[in-house]
């Protein structure tokens, strides 16, 4: 069943007649079996009870229970969506209008915004917004991925709701950046000041100027971009079922990418593998040092990709990659050549060293942990404060750091360039037939006497 | 060497058998700029016809990203290069030379072997623009001079003057007189690879276990019965259209694909200066530069670009690609009326209707209904 | 020699004279046969002479000892140029061919050098083989063409691909080309095997290509014209083919009866025979080929 509150549809996967395929569970099989095994185990019959419905082979009740417990599907049977569905008709969401606009009543009729006052808000006077200087939206630099101070608010000019409380009213010197310390900093920067600052990091080592981005990969949530040996296989450009460069890790490869001017600066070519370092205070894990056992698992390893559509300074890896593990790593060392396979369990990784998340780190916002916050339910159309999952909590998604680059090995597996790149397919070093290509040169048309 | 009629040339070539149209011409109409590389066609494709042991490379379907994408790697620029300058007379009649016109010593088609690595990466290109974004992203011009890519959307062409077919030594691969389905006799067929060399657009492929050429059948078993093809059917984009053209000189304009291809001109072939008058037909991007794309669908992209962006303003051609997508069924003809398009099959029974504009209908905010014989009430929300 | 191209005019030009030759050609071909009987024949350009054997025939054994009792001719070889498509290039010259019966069964011998052994087939990757052609019926060479319409021959194709299946058992798909390819599910994992096997769809349509599990490395076949084999229903050749030392040694052998594909290779009687060479590494395959001009087989008689 499923259904989602933008999607005016609602759907029934029909039962199919196939068996599930090897020796397969569902998970709500699995929590009931386990149910099942702990009622025995203790003699409490409830707990088989609880699950009855699933332990009978009927899922139904509980399907039925979400319908009637949801405000948009009340009013369905299960049976009659499930009928309906086998005919390919699926059943419309009980929304306010078709299709589903959002915020349709508040907008067109008299009902109130989730707010304490009712009506879209555009300051927030509760103490934690004003001590986080963001009572008013303002622009505040990431945490990790500027090349600039990090956190920063940016205000060019003084303004009355942008008055924070500093590093120093909690007791930290303004001049201390650690990776902790940034997650949580309200300092206020015009951007003049703020254009001549830099990153920590790179005052470091100038090595350190590339922010780091994983976002989702536009067409798998979770990992479905590399659950199957086709779809790893479409997964960027390094796809090959047949594994002819036998140090790729499966049918298909993480990659990082760079914009050529990047690439060309750091002397790494489209199809290289590269190192990639985020802050060593707490990456790929705190204390790590390059002899410990573990530390070629969690230090990542990707390719590159040259990409012309990344800014100058940005690096790109999409966020749904497996990791390396122990493994995975090992796997590949006693069998050169083979995939990065555990034989222990079959877990597959993407990436020969490290994942896309050992570049990355979660950070808590405090806005978004409030006591105060006034905000919808969850479930139901309530109004109450503080925390609510998934609508007022922290969202901990690693998603960023500030890296640096160095190169690990040549494209081709026996030294030199990837082969698209000898092609003069890739923009790196087009060819000069690739050129009059993509400038459509081939054809001419001579224009037709009257 | 046969003289063989090519309307998309605007004139006569040579072609190693003589013409034989079939009664209908399977063909495929593409809406590139609706394409959004989701490659749902592409599995729903492989999941039905090429799941087997040997042909994990193979995709009959595949969209790839032009202009760095390619499957296999390099294949319209290999043929563009063979094949050198090639050159229109104003929007109506190549002068350039066909493959087949080409043709070396010893050959009946000017083709190239992929090697065995090009059918690796097929993917490659995804998404990747052309110039750089080193400096700005920001693209004030239309077509974008600067920066620009879009999906192209392939399968066999089932060409009216297949390569492959003119290629093959053993006459293993033929045409389907009853709707001109280009397919390789897996009886026949000895593994010469012939095909792969000739087919320009390289969608003949060879299986690593039964050692003989394969290629996109169409879905025919689904055309048989009356349906469009598996990646037709699983288009998110909606973009896609299985139908019948019917031969040049017998055009009908109630008919879409004839609508589309001869009458309104908005849907071109592909590479057609190949010559082998290939029977997938592309409503071209709107953002491309214009040489990029007569390149690619020639002389007539600046008149479908133009037609396609009055599509709004044009109910009978935006009545006939909402149609795109919206059923199973092959239908036959269409009409709009009162904001609403409607398929007929070849009986003129209504198949499908879409509204050209989805409706808003606003519900009660109470809501009271019965569930086996209780009582259920409660409000509706939107928010 | 290496560049050396057999065309179309010299086919043509070659089949008319054998044809204009065949009245005289009983005759020639009996002073050749008798020639043989009294002095020892050249290497090059001789007629190959099957010596008649009392007993077994070394079918399947180019090792055999009993292959020191033929005498070897040298046949050339030039590249195909007669039909499209052409082999651009002559890159082995020579054909070593030497034959022997025992009045049931012909066999021979054929060497030729090939430093690259290719017994897989994949994407541009062709195999290496070796063809005998003779004429159905007694009489003229035909066109140097594979036959024409109303005028079959019959040709026994070895391949090394099929030695390959049949010393590996079948073991000669994707995971030996590929060894590292990964398969994810596989059909077979989850239909049932009837289901599954429809996946390999030339394999189950029947054609001989397609099989890999096989007894005979031989394929038997009927032809009339370029383009034209077609796969006899009931094969009877036999052969072995090894790669020793660069050089490919490879027995064929047919019975010679040669039930209802053609007149019988009788002890005594004198055939046309053409030759025909693949090198897998040059991507020869099909018409692109090394071809030999029309030879002269004499099936010695009966001691
Ligand atoms: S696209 Fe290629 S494979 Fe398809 S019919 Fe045309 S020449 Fe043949
Ligand atoms: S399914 Fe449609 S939208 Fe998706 S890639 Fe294929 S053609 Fe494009």
């Amino acid at each position: 069943m499923t259904a989602s509150c933008t999607n005016p549809f609602l759907l029934a996967f029909p039962t199919t007649p196939i068996e599930r395929i090897h020796d397969t569970r569902s998970d709500y099989e699995i929590l009931a079996g386990a149910a099942a095994a702990l009622a025995d185990e203790i003699d409490e019959p409830r707990m088989r009870a609880y699950w009855k419905g699933v332990l009978d082979g009927d899922p139904t009740p509980y399907l039925q229970r979400v319908l009637s417990g949801s405000n948009a599907t009340r009013g369905v049977l299960f049976d009659d969506l499930h009928e309906s569905c086998k005919d390919g008709v699926p059943l419309l969401m009980n929304a306010r209008t078709y299709p589903r606009h959002a915020g349709w009543e508040q907008r067109q009729e008299d009902k109130p915004w989730y707010t304490p006052t009712g009506r879209l808000e555009f300051y927030r006077p509760e103490p934690e917004w004003q001590a986080a200087g963001e009572s008013l939206p303002v622009w505040r630099e990431p945490v990790d991925a500027t090349f600039y101070e990090p956190n920063a608010i940016l205000a060019n000019r003084r303004h009355p709701s942008i008055n924070p409380r500093k590093p120093e009213d909690y007791g930290v010197p303004e001049s201390q950046l650690d990776v902790e310390t940034r997650q949580y900093r309200n300092v206020v920067r015009t951007w003049q000041e703020l254009k001549l600052s830099k990153h920590p990091l790179t005052e470091k080592d100038p090595a350190y100027r590339f922010v780091f981005q994983t976002p989702k990969y536009r067409w798998g949530a979770h990992s479905t971009a590399v659950d199957s040996d086709w779809i790893a296989m479409l997964f960027g450009p390094f796809g090959d079922p047949y594994r002819r460069d036998p140090r790729t890790p499966w049918t298909g490869e993480a990659y990082a990418e760079l914009g050529p001017g990047d690439a060309k600066e750091l002397g790494v070519s489209d199809g290289d593998y590269i190192w990639l370092d985020a802050d060593p205070e707490d990456r790929p894990y705190r204390g790590a040092s390059s002899d410990d056992e573990y530390y070629d698992v969690a230090r990542v390893m990707m390719r590159v990709r040259t990409y012309s559509g990344m800014p100058r300074g940005v690096i790109r890896t999409w966020f749904n990659m497996y990791a390396a593990t122990p493994g995975t790593v090992q796997a590949q060392k006693d069998d050169p050549g083979g995939p990065a396979q555990n034989p222990a369990t079959g877990y597959v990784a993407l990436f020969r060293h490290g994942s896309h998340q050992s570049g990355t780190r979660a950070y808590l916002r405090p806005t978004q942990m409030t006591d105060s916050m006034t905000r919808k339910a969850y479930f139901g159309q309530q109004i109450g404060t503080g925390f609510e999952a998934d609508v007022h909590s922290p969202s901990g998604a690693p998603k960023e750091g500030f890296v640096k680059v160095e190169k690990a090995e040549d494209g081709a597996p026996d030294g030199g360039k990837w082969r698209p790149v000898e092609l003069g397919l890739r923009p790196e070093a087009p060819s000069d037939a690739m050129k009059a290509y993509l400038a459509g040169e081939f054809v001419s048309r001579t224009r037709k006497e009257a | 060497m046969a003289k063989v009629r090519n309307w998309q040339l605007g004139r006569d070539m040579e072609y190693p058998y003589v013409a034989d149209r079939p009664a209908k011409q399977f063909t495929m109409i593409m809406d590139t700029n609706k394409c959004i590389a989701c490659q749902s066609c592409t599995i729903a494709c492989k999941s039905t016809w090429t799941w087997g042991k040997g042909q994990e490379f193979m995709l009959w379907n595949n969209i790839e990203t032009k202009p760095y994408g390619f499957y296999p790697t390099g294949w319209d620029v290999n043929v563009l290069e063979l094949l050198g300058e090639q050159e229109w007379d104003g929007d109506d009649v190549y002068t350039g030379q066909t493959v087949f016109e080409a043709a070396p010593a010893g050959e009946r088609v000017l083709g190239w072997a992929p090697a065995e690595e090009d059918w690796s990466h097929p993917n490659i290109g995804e998404d990747e623009p052309t110039g750089s974004a080193d400096e700005t992203t920001y693209i004030p011009d239309k077509p974008h001079s600067l920066m620009w890519m879009y999906y192209l959307q392939r399968i066999c062409n089932h060409c009216t003057y297949p390569a492959c077919v003119a290629a093959c030594p053993r006459e293993a691969i033929y045409k389907r007189p009853e709707d001109g389905i280009v397919l390789v006799d897996q009886t026949r067929c000895r593994g010469y690879q012939e095909c792969l060399t000739a087919c320009p657009y390289k969608k003949t492929m060879f299986n690593l276990e039964t050692r003989v050429s394969e290629k996109c059948i169409g879905c025919y078993p689904k055309l048989e019965q009356g349906l469009q093809t598996q990646c037709t059917t699983a288009c998110i984009g909606r973009l896609r259209l299985t139908n019948y053209l019917s031969a040049p000189d017998e055009v009908d304009p109630r008919k879409p694909a004839d609508f589309l291809v001869h009458v309104r001109m908005i849907a071109l072939p592909l590479y057609p200066q190949l010559g082998l008058e290939p029977n997938v037909y592309y409503i071209p991007p709107v953002h491309v530069p214009t040489k990029y794309l007569t390149q690619m669908f020639g002389p007539g992209v600046e008149r479908a670009v133009e037609m396609y962006r009055n599509a709004k303003d044009d109910p009978e051609l935006l009545g006939l690609l909402m149609l795109f997508g919206s059923t199973e069924r092959i239908w036959h003809t269409w009409d709009v009326s009162d904001g609403v398009a409607r398929a007929y099959d070849e009986d003129g029974e209504e198949v499908v209707a879409v509204p050209l504009r989805e409706p808003t209908f606003t519900r009660p905010f109470e809501f009271a209904t019965e569930v086996a014989g209780e009582p259920v009430t409660g409000f509706r929300h939107n928010t | 020699m290496a560049q050396a191209k057999i065309t179309r005019k010299d086919a043509l030009l070659y089949g008319g004279a054998a044809a204009g030759g065949f009245v005289v050609g009983g005759a020639a071909v009996t002073a050749v046969a008798v020639a043989v009987e009294n002095e020892k024949a050249p290497v090059a350009g001789a007629p190959i002479v099957a010596r008649y054997v009392d007993g077994d025939l070394p079918e399947t054994d180019p090792g055999s000892d009993a292959w020191g009792d033929a005498q070897p001719t040298l046949v050339a070889l030039a590249a195909q140029q007669i039909a499209q498509p052409f082999l651009e290039e002559t890159l082995v010259t020579e054909l070593d061919v030497r034959a022997l019966h025992n009045g049931s069964s012909v066999a021979l011998l054929l060497e030729w050098d090939d430093d690259s052994v290719d017994d897989l087939d994949g994407i541009r990757r062709y195999h290496d083989a070796v063809a005998v052609q003779l004429p159905t019926a007694p009489g003229a060479a035909p066109v140097l063409t594979m036959g024409a319409p109303g005028i079959p021959v019959h040709i026994l194709q070895w391949r090394a691909t099929w030695q390959r299946d049949i010393d590996s058992g079948g073991k000669t798909g994707v995971d030996q080309i590929y060894p590292e390819v990964i398969h994810d599910v596989m059909p077979d994992d989850v239909l049932p095997p009837r289901t599954a096997q429809l996946y390999w769809v030339a394999r189950e349509a029947g054609n001989p290509l397609a099989q890999v599990r096989r007894t005979t490395p031989v394929e038997e076949v009927v032809a009339e014209g370029f383009g034209s084999v077609t796969h006899l229903p009931k094969q009877t050749a036999s052969g072995h083919g090894v790669n020793e030392d660069g050089r490919w040694r490879v027995v064929v052998a047919v019975p010679s009866a040669r039930t209802g594909v053609g007149a019988p290779l009788e002890p005594g009687s004198s055939w046309p025979a053409a030759f025909a060479v693949w090198l897998g590494s040059e991507e020869n395959r099909g018409g692109r080929k090394h071809i030999a001009n029309w030879q002269t087989l004499v099936l010695e008689a009966k001691a």
